[in-house]
Order: structure tokens, then C-alpha cells, then sequence
């Protein structure tokens, strides 16, 4: 196998600024090359829309040959690209029409599909598979009261256990699962910096 | 030479890694911690099992949060889970599709896939249509996966990694299509909808947790243990800094401040 694609050169590449990072942190030597390095790592990113692009490309045009599904969308789906791409930089007025009158309401679409989902999803999906659901269920009846003005208008201890609920037991929590996470991502890291953690790199 | 007000950040950091170092040591010794089952991962099996009763498929993604972002390393603990279910699926012969939300997570997921298959015995089944690719806007990302689990109707949904608003929509919709669901993120914000909308979850360090026990490597293992004592350590330093400013001294804030 070729150095260069050598699992423990691309470990290489993850590990050495990672230290440097952590380093810098500490230390505050070498910030401008930590801010540089950053900036590296994002412009590198930003080469892989190639990738990125080809795959939509791929994808879609295989639709249209094949008539597969609803390939109509495929057709829609290269046509505002292409238009998008050439108002972009033939006609900037023509541009900022479509980002201000398609691409933003359809964004605030989805956006507020979110809050439908959000307001629904207990009513959705929520079980009461076991204790602790039960309880959680509980919780979220006597919050939710808490937080909507009706509550205190239908019974007064909604907002007396509500923001008990909320000030104690949730901030607690909170915290712990903080420290829980932190200890995570360290463990993680320790992983990284020895190689036994290398999923960022595929398959093995 | 350090910063002020990070030298005992920085006394903690190196102790918590050592502490990490120390069990990894001494699971490569053969000293392998018992660690508590985590129901997630057993039922890993079944879930994919119901993909191959119902002959249909298995979803699995990461979410917007990439490998470039705060929540890089949620998404490294999301991708060595999907290391595990790829070669499950390899096993099974069930086709799995995974959603990327970041372009450089295409290369990723593609190799991630085809080894698994490979693992599995069946690496014909594998194809490049297996990973979609859908822009790097949060928004397609959920019409995408919506859409694709409202047709589809994949058997189990999995959800592992920095998720963020697209999880409510996405476990919401998998949870009407019906699909058996898996997910977890340590972003606490999303922990109800994934109580709610999941049948099994991974909370928090769960998912770091899950990330290292899900190899079977005995050293991995090592890491877990090394999670708890230092979480140990942490509350053991929590009831010192209350007794001593319980106590009225501000020894601990210096110390903290250092």
C-alpha cells in the first residue's frame, strides 16, 4: 500500500492539529496559527461540495435516464439549479427575487413544519413504554400548564410544581448530563489521540 | 506560560485524559471492566431482524452536524454506531440507506456501507445509491428524509450523532410511517422528542458510551471505565468546592480561577 494512504497518515492529520488546538487553548501561543488552521479546515471543506455536487448530479440524472420514481422532482431539481446558478452571475436582481421570494418562504415552510411537529410530536409518538416515560409524560403535562396562561387559570399549583419542576429537578439534571457529556467527548478525544477511534475515516 | 484562568482546567483536562490512558492500559492487560448493558445496542439486532420479517430497509443518519462543527465528536460517536449497523445489515442482507447533510460525509458513509456489506459476506448488495446526498441546507435535509420515510416506509429509523431542529420532524415522521426507532445525541434540547418518539435511545455520555462498547474491542471497554472514575473525580471536586464554600472560604473559586 502506498504511504500516502496509510491509515496512520490520515490519523496523523486529525491527531497533530488536534494538539496543536489544545495547546493553544492552554497556552495562548501560536493563536493566529490556530485561527489559520481553522480557517484551512473550512476552506478544505469546502472543496468537498465537488463531491458533494457530483453525487446530487449522479442521483437525479440517473432518475431522469431511468424514469425511476418521481423523476418529474429530479427534472425541477436540475432546472433551479441551473437557473439559480446563472442568475448568481448574469443577472443579480433576477437572483435576489428568487432567494427572497421562493427560497425564503420555502425555508420558513419547513421551519414551520417544525414547530407543527414540535407541538405535536407527544401526541404523536409518546408512549408510556415504562416508569420513567409515564414520568416523563407527567412532567411534560404539568410544564407545558405552566408555561400556557390557562394553566394558572385552571389550578394555581400548576405554576407552583411547574417552576419547581423546572428550577430543580431540570437544572440538576442539566448539569450532570453536562459533565456526563464533557467526560464523553474527552473520552472520545483520548480515543482519537490513540488511534482506537478512527470511524471519522470509514469503514474498517 | 498557560493562560490564567485555564491552569486548573488544564490540571483536570490532563488528569481525566491520564485517568482514560490508565484503563485503556489496563483493559490491553486483560483487567476488561464489566459495564452495564446498554439496552440500545442489544436490541441492535432485533431491529434489523424486523427489517428482514417486514422485507423492507433501514435508514440511518447522523444529522446536519458534521465532522467540522462543535458537535464533530457526537458525529464520530453516530458513525462508529453506523459501523456496527452496516455490518449488521451485511449480515442480514437488508438494504440501508444513509442521509448526508455534508458532502464530506459522502466518502465516509459510502466506505462505511461497503465494508459492512463486505463483513456481512455480501458485498455485491452494496451500491453508491445506498448514501444520498441532499445539500447542506437543514432544511432540504428534512424535506429529503421526510419524504423518503413517509414513501418508503423503512422498517427502523436510526438517529445518532449532534442532532438538532431536523430530529423532531425526522423522528416525528418516522414515527407515523411506523418505524421502529433508534437515536441518540448528547444536545439536550432534543432528549424529550427522542424519549418520546424512540424505542430505544442513547442519552448524553450513553452516546459516547455506546460508541466505544459497540466495537466489542476489550480496550474500548477500558474507555467506559475510564468515563466513570473520572465522573468520580468530578463529584468528588463538586462536594469539595461545596464544603469549602459552604465553609466560607474562597479557596475553591481562586482555584477554579487560577
Amino acid at each position: 500500500m502506498s504511504v500516502l494512504r496509510r491509515r496512520e497518515i490520515a490519523i496523523l492529520f486529525y491527531v497533530v492539529p488536534m494538539l496543536f488546538l489544545v495547546f493553544e487553548y492552554f497556552t495562548g501561543i501560536g493563536s493566529e496559527s490556530s485561527s489559520a488552521l481553522i480557517g484551512w479546515a473550512i476552506i478544505l471543506s469546502t472543496f468537498t461540495y465537488l463531491i458533494g455536487g457530483f453525487a446530487i448530479f449522479r442521483l437525479h440524472i440517473l432518475n431522469i435516464a431511468k424514469q425511476k420514481g418521481e423523476w418529474p422532482y429530479s427534472v425541477i431539481l436540475i432546472t433551479s439549479f441551473a437557473l439559480f446558478l446563472g442568475l448568481a452571475y448574469t443577472y443579480q436582481p433576477g437572483y435576489k427575487w428568487v432567494l427572497e421570494n421562493v427560497y425564503t418562504p420555502l425555508t420558513i415552510i419547513m421551519f414551520g413544519f417544525v414547530g407543527f411537529y414540535a407541538a405535536t410530536a407527544l401526541f404523536r409518538g409518546a408512549r408510556i413504554r415504562n416508569f420513567n416515560a409515564g414520568l416523563l409524560i407527567i412532567c411534560a403535562i404539568f410544564l407545558m400548564l405552566y408555561n400556557a396562561p390557562i394553566g394558572e387559570a385552571m389550578w394555581p399549583g400548576f405554576k407552583t410544581i411547574g417552576g419547581w419542576l423546572k428550577d430543580v429537578p431540570n437544572t440538576g439534571v442539566m448539569r450532570a448530563v453536562t459533565i456526563g457529556v464533557a467526560i464523553g467527548i474527552l473520552a472520545t478525544f483520548v480515543r482519537a489521540l490513540l488511534g482506537l477511534e478512527t470511524s471519522y475515516l470509514g469503514g474498517k | 506560560m498557560f493562560v490564567v484562568g485555564r491552569r486548573f482546567e488544564l490540571i483536570v483536562f490532563v488528569v481525566i485524559c491520564l485517568t482514560m490512558y490508565f484503563f485503556i492500559e489496563r483493559a490491553k492487560r486483560g483487567k476488561v471492566p464489566e459495564i452495564r448493558p446498554l439496552p440500545a445496542l442489544q436490541a441492535l439486532d432485533e431491529g434489523v431482524g424486523r427489517a428482514v420479517e417486514l422485507g423492507s430497509s433501514v435508514h440511518f443518519t447522523t444529522g446536519v452536524s458534521g465532522l467540522a462543527d462543535a458537535f464533530a465528536p457526537q458525529t464520530i460517536a453516530g458513525l462508529a454506531i453506523m459501523n456496527k449497523v452496516a455490518k449488521v445489515c451485511g449480515e442480514y442482507a437488508i438494504p440501508m440507506r444513509y442521509t448526508a447533510c455534508r458532502s464530506y460525509m459522502i466518502p465516509i458513509a459510502e466506505d462505511m456501507i461497503r465494508s459492512g456489506y463486505a463483513f456481512g459476506g455480501r458485498p455485491e448488495m452494496y451500491s453508491d445509491d445506498m448514501v444520498v446526498y441532499v445539500g447542506e441546507a437543514q432544511t432540504a435535509f428534512q424535506a429529503a428524509v421526510v419524504s423518503y420515510l413517509m414513501d418508503e416506509k423503512p422498517a427502523v429509523n436510526f438517529m445518532f450523532g449532534g442532532v438538532q431542529a431536523e430530529a423532531i420532524q425526522t423522528l416525528g415522521a418516522a414515527a407515523v410511517a411506523g418505524c421502529m426507532q433508534f437515536a441518540g445525541t448528547a444536545r439536550m434540547f432534543y432528549f424529550p422528542f427522542i424519549l418520546c418518539l424512540c424505542d430505544y435511545s442513547l442519552i448524553g455520555e450513553e452516546l459516547f458510551a455506546a460508541a466505544a462498547a459497540v466495537s466489542g474491542e476489550n480496550i474500548q471497554l477500558g474507555t467506559i471505565r475510564g468515563q466513570d472514575v473520572s465522573k468520580f473525580l468530578v463529584l468528588a471536586l463538586l462536594i469539595l468546592g461545596i464544603i469549602l464554600t459552604t465553609a466560607g472560604t474562597a479557596l475553591f473559586k481562586r482555584l477554579v480561577g487560577w
